[in-house]
């Protein structure tokens, strides 16, 4: 005895040859979205996704051939090294009161904005010595000071102190049958009219380190220091404040002028957030902005004997990108396609802080929050993965390669990320919608 | 062999050419070819995403995007005999729709249900194709789109479930309330046009 058929069992093929008219002005849709020539642009497809492949070989290359073959942070220890000479066998003063000799004792000093080969006198050793006499337990740091000198030629980037003086990038530790001399501020300059007396170990490093990427700068010279506060051009004031229970005692000799300086600079770059709006004018190709978010941190690390000065910035852009989509590859919700185009990128909140240490002890820091303005241009080129976990709604990771420009317009010796690498690779995550 | 096809790609003769002709136009990029291309399924398309997708508007876009992806990826289709095409083209509808229902939030398929009184039908009465289709149509969301993948696409209720990501009881317990309410459906349908 057979089963009871069910009558369900027989709409499939009392459906078979169903038909509804279509919808009004579908063809035209379909032609406006496809076009006659679909086999033809499937295979132009690929020769666009070649296209598009060897253009990015193409930017790459290009960017690592027209690199500056030297690192920026390296010229400027070595230009420091050479001109940001200063006295010799002043022990007797503290890293702060260390900080402020190597600003320029007098505006002569300082009225270059380009490095001077020139000796300058510097202060005499007594009233170094004075300051400590005057704080016989030992030295504390100031509670106020603020950066209002500007000397004359100095341009808007130039360095600042923290002991309110314009302050070196370098300074330069020499032997002690060298005349005194005092500092100028530096820029990052062109190296031809000195030649260095030094040899420097250099070793640059980069790489993925925890959030974001990574640049890395060690400078080791034999005698030479590097000043770390002066990374930022243009802080207009700075507030210090002391540290509790500071140092009670304090031994002059433990800073060590005469010892070797490593200066540590890195620099590290988070990963980009954005936000976009992505319209596709064809099948494959589409256009997209928004807005992404960058964060880059910065680290100068100065280590000489006992002392160490370190300086730190954080510097978010936001950025404005133009990119140009090819959808190289569609399964359902998930999306594989090559983005590349113009991003315009400004600074809208900025961060610094400088600190010294002696063994390893806090004695004094600083931080400064004004905003240091910066924008500028890059190139992208990124591949990436996009879900389009609701109608018209996708996230997506998206690996790429940028070349950041330099600043052209508004001089300034901001270094990060973009500066010490400006051809690097990025990874930008977040949210598209998809019109 | 082409050139063959090219000629013989004029309108009068596009109705007479097989899938598998029409398909290698399509290929070619011959632009009447891809017409009577549209030609042949827009009708068939059309009724089966109806089916699902009742919204006039909704099956506009969703045919749209069908024929585009079509189009765009016929080069790689394979074409394994007559009828294989409209399969194909069958196959990306379904998915389509469903994934229209799921990303518009009309997927909801809740176990509270009220009860629907078990209408008992031995056969299918004689009612017109259209009459029946406007009656799957009318049926709740969650109802339809079980109804339709357990009877035309002649799932199981585990593929249903996995399909949409529910359970095989709550698959199970729709279809049998949307059989339940077209039976109703009919039945009124018949007893007011006897």
């Amino acid at each position: 005895m057979s089963s009871k058929r069910d009558w369900t069992e027989d709409l499939p093929e009392l459906f078979e040859g169903y038909t509804e008219a279509a919808p009004e002005g579908l063809w035209e849709a379909v032609e406006a979205g496809s076009g006659p020539a679909a086999g033809r642009r499937r295979i132009a497809g690929w020769w666009y996704a070649g296209g598009a492949l060897l253009a990015a070989a193409a930017v790459v290359a290009a960017v690592i051939l027209i690199r500056p073959a030297a690192d920026p942070s390296v010229v400027n220890v070595e230009v420091g090294d050479l001109v940001a000479q200063e006295s010799v066998g002043s022990d007797t003063v503290s890293p702060v009161e260390e900080a402020a000799q190597l600003a320029p004792a007098s505006p002569d000093a300082s009225s270059s904005f380009y490095p001077s080969a020139t000796p300058v006198p510097s202060q005499p050793e007594t009233s170094q010595q004075s300051k400590i006499a005057g704080d016989p337990v030992g030295w504390a740091p100031p509670v106020t000071v603020e950066t209002t000198a500007k000397p004359v030629g100095q341009t808007p980037g130039a360095p600042k102190s923290v002991s309110g003086e314009p302050e070196t990038k370098e300074k330069k530790e020499t032997s002690t049958d060298q005349p005194k001399t005092t500092v100028v501020p530096l820029e990052r300059e062109p190296l031809k009219p000195f030649k260095p007396r030094q040899r420097h170990k250099i070793r640059v490093q980069a790489g993925v380190f925890g959030s974001g990427l990574m640049a890395q700068n060690v400078v080791q010279s034999g005698q030479a220091a590097t000043h770390v506060a002066s990374m930022l051009g243009s802080a207009p004031a700075i507030q210090t404040k002391s540290i509790s229970g500071g140092p009670t005692t304090f031994d002059p000799s433990i800073i060590g002028r005469n010892k070797p300086a490593i200066t540590q600079n890195n620099h590290r770059q988070s990963a980009r957030l954005g936000v976009g709006v992505k319209v596709n004018f064809l099948p494959h190709w589409g256009v997209e902005s928004g807005l992404t978010f960058t964060t880059l941190n910065s680290t100068f690390e100065t280590t000489r004997g006992n002392s160490t000065q370190i300086a730190e910035h954080e510097l978010h852009y936001l950025g404005i990108p133009l990119y140009l989509h090819f959808n190289a590859l569609q399964w359902r919700g998930v999306g594989v396609y090559l983005a590349a185009g113009p991003m315009y990128e400004f600074t809208n909140e900025t961060s610094e802080s400088f600190s010294t240490r002696l063994n390893g002890r806090l004695i004094s820091s600083a931080t400064d929050n004004t905003l240091q303005k910066d924008h500028r241009w890059s190139v992208n080129i990124d591949a990436g993965l996009q879900l389009e976990f609701m109608e018209n709604n996708a996230i997506y990771i998206q690996p790429g390669f940028s070349y950041h420009f330099p600043q052209q317009q508004v001089p300034t010796n901001l270094q990060s990320y973009y500066t010490e690498r400006p051809a690097s690779f990025n990874l930008t995550i977040g949210y598209r919608l998809l019109l | 062999m082409e050139a063959r096809l090219l000629k013989r790609s004029s309108a009068s003769r596009q109705g007479d050419l097989s899938e598998a002709e029409l398909l290698n136009l399509v290929r070619s990029g011959d632009a009447s070819g891809m017409r009577a291309f549209y030609e042949r399924y827009v009708g068939f398309l059309t009724a089966v995403c109806s089916r699902y997708v009742p919204d006039r508007a909704a099956v506009k876009d969703i045919l749209q995007e069908v024929f585009v992806k079509a189009f765009d990826r016929i080069g790689s289709f394979e074409y394994r005999g007559e009828g294989s095409v409209k399969a194909w083209m069958h196959r990306i509808v379904v998915n389509d729709s469903l994934k229209f229902l799921r990303a518009n939030g009309k997927m909801k398929y809740v176990d509270d249900l009220p009860d629907v009184e078990d209408e008992q039908m031995d056969s299918l009465p004689d009612v017109p194709v259209a009459v029946l289709a406007e009656m799957i149509k009318s049926l709740p969301d969650g109802y339809r789109t079980v109804f339709n993948l357990f009877v035309f696409e002649k799932k199981s209720h585990r593929e249903i479930a996995e399909l949409l990501g529910i359970k095989e009881d709550s698959s199970a317990s729709q279809f049998f309330r949307a059989r339940a309410m077209l039976a109703k459906k009919i039945k009124e349908y018949v007893k007011k046009n006897e």
